[in-house]
């Protein structure tokens, strides 16, 4: 009862146990690492149990679901998710063996092992997803988190591949997550086929951007531009988990893609719609550019981690071939889809192993140049045995598994071409059979140049052999490499014919070739002569150095990303590229934005500019018609002048007083009360009367002045009449005192004053005739406006009315306010011109009166 | 028929203004005596709204005639779908931003004017949230928008300053066009509350029509911040105080697009506004504004103004979905609203708490950050990818939705934006996350800096915790998809 539960949530138990038991796994890493080491090991051989559990389980599987995120994110076991499920949990495990020796030491080992779990669930996740958004969700857990493996060294090199990866992984997942929104849109989300299997220009679209997102994942040129780099500088069993296992999430996406999204249903028969043989045909050249790309760059290089990775690039290819071969052909395409998948079960095999190897010998001697090593056989005799296994594996040599699926693909290639009757598809068939042979010679070269042979330089001479666990990791693959090659039934026969058959292909001719003939004599000496003209070529290309020639730089995608500015994506980030031509852009906009802004604050100003010229002109038009014309310059140079004069009168006449009731009061004692009073009135009118004097005297000399000089001069004499104001009010101040004692005795006041004010009206009659240069002073202008000015004249009104109350000389003088003083005098001129105009409009009046009687009376 | 449900929404706008009217008084309990004591009366205000989201969902829909000012003018809260969806997301953020508050003020000789036009404005904008009619939502906009000026310039340096200058031009002006624009619907239909189908008569003056459209959209999308409208954003959020940045970008530039979806919807119907041909401006200014917002947010240094600029680019995708029409969208627009509120509010506490504990205002200087304050970098890490629209967090379900949404409504030309706009997200929030954690180390290891009090980083742990909540559980019932596709329905099917 517990157990049916349990098989009926094994699909979730598989992808989210791993998850959950990477949460453990910190806490684990504080009580030792050898409880740690023992758990990874212990969840990954649990979650391989699972799998073989699921496969070994009749009849069908019902989708298990977890309902979190848009609705349920639904798992299903069906043959083909069953199938990459069960080769990712079983290199995982042998991955994690070999990690458990490996990172022996490493202080990220945590780290790593944690994230290695997570990876595990969500690789498991893609192979059992049931509808797109689980797809998809899962795939982007596997790509990001899979950063943390490739970023664990912390060199500055395995930064720049860890970013490249990131941004190429972001790119792909944004493309998917388009591809995958337009077929929900179009209403084929829960993986079903026969929903969009019609075509048009959106399943066109959506078709494109998946194969793309999920070919970023899986190396197809021209997204593989990670891989090289990445798959290296990660430690060896994460290269081989990257390259055996999450590359083949690529793969199984795009198999998704071809077979259940855009595949008609299984009753239509036939060949299939074109829509979905467009596709196929598509996908089918992609796969040859790619294998063809990888194996030319893998035969180039020097370090074997590259030659591996851009050999599991070239590898992806044959996979892409034989599912895109398989599309194309519809119901008759089961070869081409049980040799793509078989070839991904195949190739996970060999290429983990491969990479393990090379690991263990990197590790050991030192480096991993092959030009470098040598003579390795007789020192880790059993790693030379395990990696020959493995490279006959990937070579197609008869007997071993990688034989079984090149043929298969093979076989499709040439059953698409006699169908279609395309010439290129012959040409593809060619480019096939020379990259079998270039694989061939590439890892011919690799066993040549590293196991056997002399000992080439002193990093042979240190390696020893590879410690045991490690060992077992590499015979664990090697086991199903030798097995699959010898019986491949269980595989094609017993998984992946009914999967086929229930999409509705014809399985009858794969059955037919498992169980007679795979071993036929055409391929195996296909297979023979492949092998061979690879050794030729190896010897050739060795003998006369074909494998140092450098491509043009031109020729690489990655010098075209670096010109356009995306060279992060590239591997060389740093250089002028996308982001610094945002921040450029950034920049642009910023000064562009600062310029508007100026722009506007300027109009602003200029709009501000006008209205204020329009207020003053207002102004001048009102104070014109209330207080008359302002007449020439000259006229209100005299008003000013006027004004400022009688500001001096009012000065001169409260300075003087001050001075008189000062020495009144220091002879206070002196004098009775009634001589204070008196003393007191005749100092009034003595003040008055000299403050009086010399503001005619200097009006009248102003203006005889301004009747002849012009106002420019007339000016700077008064200013220079203006500094000497203070020294005269002071000479006043000084002498007044005597003449009020002078008033009081009843003297006669006429001459004493004179010969007070005379010297002072000289000096200055003397300044306004004289010459000097000085600037302008500013004339005194009404402000305020109209306004201002009904204020001001309010204030007079008050000032008179107060005049009275107040105490002499504050009630001559009560508001000195300029704008007061001049209200009144604009007043007074009003008055007058009012009257003028008043007696003008009279005598026109009496005029018009006495006209109209003189005609009345005519 | 007043029954208990109508009282709701009175008591959620009352009860933070009762704590604004007793903030100072409070201070006599001490300041952990009145934080909690406000923090009480915020999280009733609190399980108000969420006891509203309750009785929305199960078909009610509360409303209370408040204030009648004339004959011809009442003030009046209702509670519908979307307005209790907005309100539970504006009360929740403010009561973590509260409890934030309590250890990012600590010392600061202003807290007293600080919390009182905090609560106040809680309250305001609870009032936005439920206001059932044009009038009441423009007075408690006004409210909050020129009442929120002190809680700006709190810090009242020269730069917060001028930044409070600004902010209060712009709203002014916004909220001058806002009232042209209810001027002109009291003119042509009176006062009548919000219909789902529109309360405007199609057959009014299409002239009047297209302008007050024109008034209402512009002025509220001053507050949305759509370009050439948003002058104010980048300038005001560096300048506030880190609590009232998250509540800015979280809330509150969303309430302009709240108060957008209610003219579009609810005041001029689906059908009307489609034909006054304002739409399709609106539709090209907000793809362009959130696509050059995420670029210039590329360009950003410093922290605080790169998280603005990404508050215009997304709230920009609210708008293209109410542009566009398309209901599937429209419902993944307010559902992003609420999961954006709380993704950019944890992004703007991390800043806060970078700022305070380390003295970091700029990406630059997040070099190992990862190692000296690892749990607010998590917290931002986590934020990052919820906003990059990462599954299975929340800022995934708003995309995801919007998207099909714009694919099935037929502009599938506009997922260019959508996604443009996730890459560039990815370049502005991703390497922060990368120089943190991943950049060489400096030779001398840098100290464990202070984490930050634990109030702050209970407030960070409770938003991110909302965040990986709210995606996973998306699809349930009583989570903010279930309440904006019941709005759509009443907005697209009903009036």
């Amino acid at each position: 009862m517990g157990i049916d539960i349990v098989l009926r949530e094994l699909p979730l138990l598989l992808v989210f146990g791993p998850m959950a038991a990477a949460a453990v796994v910190p806490w684990l890493q504080r009580r030792g690492p050898g409880l740690r080491d023992a758990w990874v090991l212990g969840v990954t051989a649990a979650t391989l149990a699972g799998v073989v559990a699921l496969l070994l389980q009749d009849g069908d599987v019902p989708a298990a679901g977890v309902p979190v995120l848009l609705g349920r994110l639904s798992f299903a076991a069906d043959a083909f998710g069953l199938l990459f499920a069960l080769f990712s949990a079983f290199v995982w495990f042998c991955a994690t063996l070999f990690a458990l020796s490996y990172l022996r030491g490493d202080g990220r080992a945590g780290r790593f092992h944690a994230a290695s779990l997570v990876t595990l669930g969500a690789q498991l996740g893609v192979a059992l997803a049931a509808d797109l958004v689980t797809l998809y969700v899962c795939f982007e857990t596997l790509g990001l988190v899979a950063l943390l493996l490739v970023v664990h060294r912390g060199t500055a090199e395995a930064r720049r591949a860890a970013t490249q990866y990131f941004w190429l992984t972001v790119l792909g997942g944004i493309l998917l997550l388009a591809g995958i929104m337009l077929v929900a849109a179009l209403g084929g989300g829960e993986l079903q086929p026969g929903r969009l299997a019609g075509g048009g220009a959106t399943a066109a679209t959506a078709a494109a951007l998946m194969v793309l997102g999920f070919g970023v994942k899986a190396g197809m040129v021209p997204l593989h531009l990670w891989l090289p780099n990445a798959h290296p500088v990660a430690p060896p069993p994460a290269s081989a988990l990257l390259s055996g296992v999450m590359i083949k999430a690529g793969a199984c996406g795009i198999f998704r893609t071809l077979y259940l999204v855009f595949w008609p249903a299984p009753q239509a028969g036939g060949i299939g719609p074109a829509f979905t043989a467009q596709l196929g045909l598509v996908v089918l050249w992609l796969g040859i550019l790619t294998m063809a790309v990888g194996v030319v760059m893998a035969l180039g290089q020097r370090d074997a981690k590259r030659m591996l990775a851009y050999h599991s690039i070239s590898q992806m290819g044959f996979i892409l071939a034989g599912l895109g071969a398989g599309a194309f052909l519809g119901a008759e395409g089961a070869s081409g889809a049980a040799g793509g998948l078989m070839h991904a079960l195949n190739h996970a095999l060999f290429k983990s192993c491969l990479f393990l190897g090379i690991g263990a010998v990197a590790w050991r001697a030192g480096t991993g140049d092959m030009y470098a090593l040598g003579g390795l056989w007789r020192r880790m005799p059993v790693t030379f045995v395990l990696m020959l296994v493995a490279a006959a594996g990937i070579s197609g040599v008869p007997l071993f598994n990688g034989f079984i699926s090149k043929c298969l693909v093979h076989h499709a290639l040439t059953a698409a071409e006699v169908a279609s009757g395309l010439r290129s598809l012959r040409v593809a068939e060619f480019v096939y059979v020379l990259v079998c042979a270039g694989t061939a010679a590439s890892f011919i070269k690799l066993v040549g140049l590293v196991f056997l042979g002399r000992a080439r330089g002193e990093a042979s001479a240190r390696a020893r052999e590879a410690p045991a666990p490690m060992l077992l990791a590499m015979a664990l693959l090697c086991l199903p490499i030798v097995w699959l090659g010898l019986d491949p039934a269980p595989v094609l026969g017993g998984l992946l014919a009914p999967g086929l058959a229930g999409a509705g292909l014809a399985v009858a001719g794969l059955h037919e070739h498992v169980h007679h003939g795979f071993l036929v004599a055409g391929d195996t000496m296909l297979a023979l002569a492949m092998v061979a003209l690879g050794a030729v070529i190896c010897l050739l290309g060795l003998r006369l150095g074909w494998f140092h020639w450098q491509p043009p730089r031109w020729l690489g995608l990655g010098w075209w990303l670096q010109r356009a500015g995306l060279g992060v994506l590239a591997g060389a980030p740093g250089e002028p590229g996308l982001a610094s031509g945002l921040v450029r852009f950034a920049r642009l906009y910023a000064r562009f934005a600062q310029r508007l802004a100026w722009l506007g604050r300027r109009a602003g100003r200029r709009c501000m500019g006008a209205l204020r010229g329009f207020d003053l002109a207002r102004r001048g038009l009102a104070q014109g018609w209330l207080a008359g014309p302002p007449g020439s310059p000259g006229q209100a140079f005299l008003e000013a002048a006027w004004l400022d004069l009688e500001q001096e009168r009012q000065r001169t006449l409260r300075a003087a007083w001050q001075a008189i009731a000062a020495d009144c009061d220091t002879r206070g004692a002196a004098l009775a009360p009634h001589e204070r009073e008196a003393q007191l009135a005749a100092g009034r009118a003595v003040a008055g009367a000299m403050a009086t004097a010399l503001f005619e005297h200097r009006l009248a000399a102003l203006t005889a002045a301004a009747r002849t000089e012009a106002p420019g001069r007339l000016r700077a004499r008064y200013q220079e009449l203006h500094r000497m104001l203070a020294a005269s009010r002071q000479a006043v101040a000084a002498a007044a005192p005597d003449l009020a004692a002078t008033r009081r005795r009843g003297d006669n006041l006429f001459r004493p004053l004179h010969a007070a004010l005379d010297p002072l009206l000289r000096r200055e009659a003397a300044v306004l005739g004289d010459e000097a240069a000085h600037p302008a002073p500013a004339v005194a202008a009404p402000a305020g406006g109209i306004r201002g000015w009904l204020l001001a004249v309010l204030r007079l009104g008050v000032a008179e009315l107060r005049q009275h109350q107040a105490a002499w000389p504050r009630a001559e003088g009560l508001d000195t306010d300029p704008a007061v003083l001049l209200g009144r005098w604009q007043l007074q001129r009003y008055a007058r011109d009012m009257g003028l105009n008043v007696g003008l409009a009279v005598v026109l009046m009496a005029a018009l009166v006495i006209a109209l009687w003189l005609a009345g009376a005519a | 028929m007043t029954g208990r449900a109508d009282l709701l929404p009175l008591l959620a706008v009352a009860l933070p203004l009762l704590g604004a009217v007793l903030a100072w008084p409070a201070r006599r309990l001490g300041r952990n005596g009145r934080f909690v004591c406000l923090l009480t009366l915020a999280g009733l205000a609190t399980a108000v709204a969420l006891a509203l989201v309750a009785v929305v969902l199960a078909g009610a829909e509360p409303g209370l005639a408040v204030l009648r000012f004339t004959p011809q003018a009442t003030l009046y809260l209702r509670v519908d779908a979307l307005g209790a969806l907005y309100g539970a997301t504006v009360s929740l953020l403010f009561f973590l931003a509260l409890c934030y508050s309590w250890g990012y003020l600590r010392g600061d000789p202003h807290e007293s004017r600080y919390l009182a036009f905090f609560m106040a404005a809680h309250g305001w904008l609870l009032g936005v949230a439920y206001a059932g009619n044009l009038l009441t939502l423009l007075v408690f906009y006004e409210l909050f928008s020129i009442l929120a000026y002190p809680l700006v310039v709190h810090e009242e340096t020269p730069a917060a300053l001028r930044a409070g200058t600004k902010y209060i031009v712009y709203i002014l002006l916004g909220g001058t066009l806002v009232l042209l624009g209810v001027i002109l619907c009291f003119y042509l239909a009176g006062d009548r509350p919000f219909a789902p189908g529109g309360m405007l008569a199609p057959d009014a003056d299409p002239a009047l029509l297209r302008a007050a459209f024109w008034c209402l959209v512009a002025g509220f999308g001053v507050k949305a911040a759509v370009m050439p409208l948003h002058g104010w954003v980048p300038d005001v959020h560096p300048a506030a105080p880190a609590p009232f940045s998250a509540l800015l970008s979280g809330v509150m530039v969303a309430a302009g697009g709240f108060a957008i979806m209610r003219v579009v919807f609810e005041v001029f119907g689906a059908g009307l506004a489609a034909t006054l041909g304002v739409l399709p401006w609106l539709q090209g200014l907000a793809a362009v504004t959130a696509l050059l917002a995420a670029v210039l947010a590329v360009a950003e240094d410093e922290l605080k103004r790169r998280l603005a600029w990404s508050t215009i680019s997304q709230m920009a995708y609210v708008l293209l979905a109410v542009a566009l029409l398309a209901p599937e969208a429209v419902a993944g627009a307010m559902a992003h609203i609420t999961h954006h509120a709380f993704l950019k509010g944890g992004l703007f506490f991390c800043a806060g708490l970078l700022a305070t504990g380390a003295g970091v205002r700029h990406v630059s200087a997040l070099r190992g950050m990862g190692r000296r304050m690892p749990l607010t970098m998590a917290a931002f890490t986590i934020a990052a990818l919820g906003i990059v629209g990462v599954p299975p967090l929340s800022g995934f379900i708003g995309k995801w939705v919007m998207g099909v949404g714009l694919a099935e409504a037929g502009h599938p030309l506009y997922l260019l934006v959508l996604l443009g706009g996730a890459l560039l997200a990815a370049m502005y929030l991703l390497p922060p996350v990368w120089l943190a954690y991943f950049s060489p180390a400096p030779d001398a290891p840098p100290p464990r800096g202070r984490e930050g009090p634990p109030a702050m980083l209970l407030a960070l742990a409770a938003a991110t915790a909302l965040s990986i909540l709210l995606g996973l559980a998306a699809a349930w019932p009583g989570m903010p998809l279930s309440l904006a596709r019941r709005a759509v329905a009443a907005f697209f099917g009903g009036g």
